[in-house]
């Protein structure tokens, strides 16, 4: 190990920052929780009661429920409260990094010059950035995960991993990001696939890695890959990753177009990636799964559960982002038909892998390994953390 | 790398969204929901003078900029940052409450 800071815990929050990530995560945490309990009891007790009243029948879909909520009071309130937070997420971080940048900066060129862990850093300045990226601030965070303000610029990188911590912060004390979902991907793989020994990992979108570096720590033995568009969030990545001593392989490229050759990889994965793409870029980057996917290899991405798999009234309450988070493919990613759009990617039918894996570092490590291992007995709700909808196939 | 410093951008790229019927509405919300962090931020500072007071019989403006409470301490200040949150959104909760003791 090498003594370089670690642009992951380097910043310092003056005490009224710190202040006020507090007051953001306790804010969030009363939303999700008490507020949205308040919501669902004002649904239940009274609109739809009063639906079932005048059409004969309960809302069929989504669509219907918000349009029977959208003018209650207290989905306003929920709505304006969730957007407010979300917005005060990034706000909360920022001025600690416009203030420490240059150390942050300086602390990611030492990582890169030092390397310790081995690990390599790949940009390519003319790569396209797509306008998924370009059009909005995906989840309001204002410059996205591009976006360049000084040389060598590690900023969008820093809000976006600060910002998380907050984000995350109101369900409990440990805030570091921890990469739940890959640490529970990689584990079901493990368990389920236990003859699958990869060389070679890929994460799609990968931004800093916090759900990039739980495949190295589960197989040591493999070259572990991220790609993501974005410069400042694969800089600040690398250098988080070899200040941890973790080995990881960063590259600017676009998903769409990621240029490795055909059966190159083990395993393809990615978290929560696909909501943020336009349906027909979805089906062209699974095209390039498949072809980079080694023959036996397994692709496996967490995302949204899908709407038809969704009770009504979470479909409505998950769908909140894709009106209002600037997210807007949100809706029509979840409702894709997925064994189509995998089929039509060139996975074999029968080959398909659509399963909801338990949260590996919150759930009993028996129950885990019976799901892994193919106990469909323990399906789980989806919601708040506890269990991961993923999809793919092998090839 | 020049030395000008950077400031990042507080507005996100893309429609602000609104939830009212008159967008004012959303706007005072917003203003209100950032009055409330900022209460909030100042209760915890009067708690950290008040703590050091009571430490040091003596305030240092940068003993305040260092404190950070342990874990105990901060559990305390999530706990009555929750009630206040609570209190101050409470009107959210009441046709709920009325609702469900009907």
């Amino acid at each position: 190990m090498s003594n370089i800071r670690n642009v992951g815990d380097l910043l310092d929050h003056a005490h009224d920052e710190r202040s006020r990530q507090s007051f953001v995560s306790a804010f969030r945490k009363r939303i999700l929780m008490d507020v949205a309990t308040d919501m669902k009891t004002v649904y239940d007790k009274k609109v739809e009661p009063k639906f079932v009243k005048k059409h004969g029948r309960k809302p069929k879909d989504a669509l219907e429920v918000r349009a029977a909520m959208r003018r209650e009071p207290v989905f306003e309130g929920w709505s304006s409260m969730r957007y407010n937070a979300q917005i005060m997420t990034w706000w909360s971080v920022q001025p600690a990094v416009e203030r420490q940048l240059n150390e942050l900066i300086q602390a990611a060129r030492d990582a890169r010059d030092a390397n310790p862990a081995g690990g390599t850093l790949e940009l390519d300045p003319n790569v396209v950035i797509p306008r998924e990226v370009t059009d909005l601030d995906v989840h309001h965070m204002p410059g996205c995960f591009h976006t360049e303000y000084a040389d060598d610029d590690v900023a969008q990188g820093a809000v976006y991993h600060y910002g998380t911590q907050v984000f995350y912060g109101g369900f409990g004390k440990d805030v570091k990001p921890k990469g739940d979902v890959a640490m529970s991907i990689a584990n079901y793989l493990k368990l389920a696939y236990p003859d699958l020994k990869p060389q070679r990992i890929l994460d799609l979108g990968c931004t800093a890695g916090a759900n990039t570096f739980p495949y190295k720590q589960v197989y040591p033995d493999a070259e572990v890959h991220g790609i993501d568009v974005g410069a400042p969030v694969l800089r600040f990545g690398h250098a988080w990753a070899e200040a941890e001593g973790i080995q990881m392989h960063y590259h600017q490229r676009n998903a769409e177009t990621p240029g490795f050759p055909d059966n190159h990889f083990d395993i393809i994965t990615s978290s929560f990636f696909f909501h943020e793409l336009a349906v027909p870029t979805t089906k062209r980057v699974l095209k390039e799964c498949y072809r980079m996917l080694k023959p036996g290899g397994i692709m496996l991405h967490m995302e949204l559960p899908p709407t038809e798999v969704t009770e009504t009234y979470y479909n409505f309450v998950l769908d909140w982002d894709g009106f209002y988070n600037n997210e807007p493919h949100y809706q029509k990613f979840r409702n894709l038909d997925f064994t189509k759009t995998l089929v039509g990617a060139g996975f074999a039918e029968d080959k398909l892998e659509m399963i909801r894996i338990p949260n590996y570092g919150s759930t009993p490590r028996e129950e885990f390994t019976a799901v892994a291992q193919g106990d469909a007995t323990l399906k789980r709700e989806h919601g708040l953390g506890r269990v991961w909808f993923t999809f793919g196939g092998r090839k | 790398m020049s030395d000008k410093p950077v400031h990042l951008p507080l507005r996100s790229k893309g429609k602000r969204a609104t939830f009212y019927k008159d967008p004012a509405v959303d706007q005072l919300f917003a203003i209100i929901t950032m009055l409330t962090q900022e209460l909030s931020v100042a209760f915890d500072r009067i708690e950290t003078v008040e703590r050091l007071l009571d430490k040091n019989g003596v305030i240092k403006r940068a003993d305040i900029e260092k404190y950070k409470p342990d874990d105990q301490e901060e559990g305390e200040r999530t706990k009555r940052r929750d009630d206040y949150i609570g209190r101050v959104f409470n009107i959210l909760h009441q046709e709920a409450e009325a609702l469900l003791d009907s």
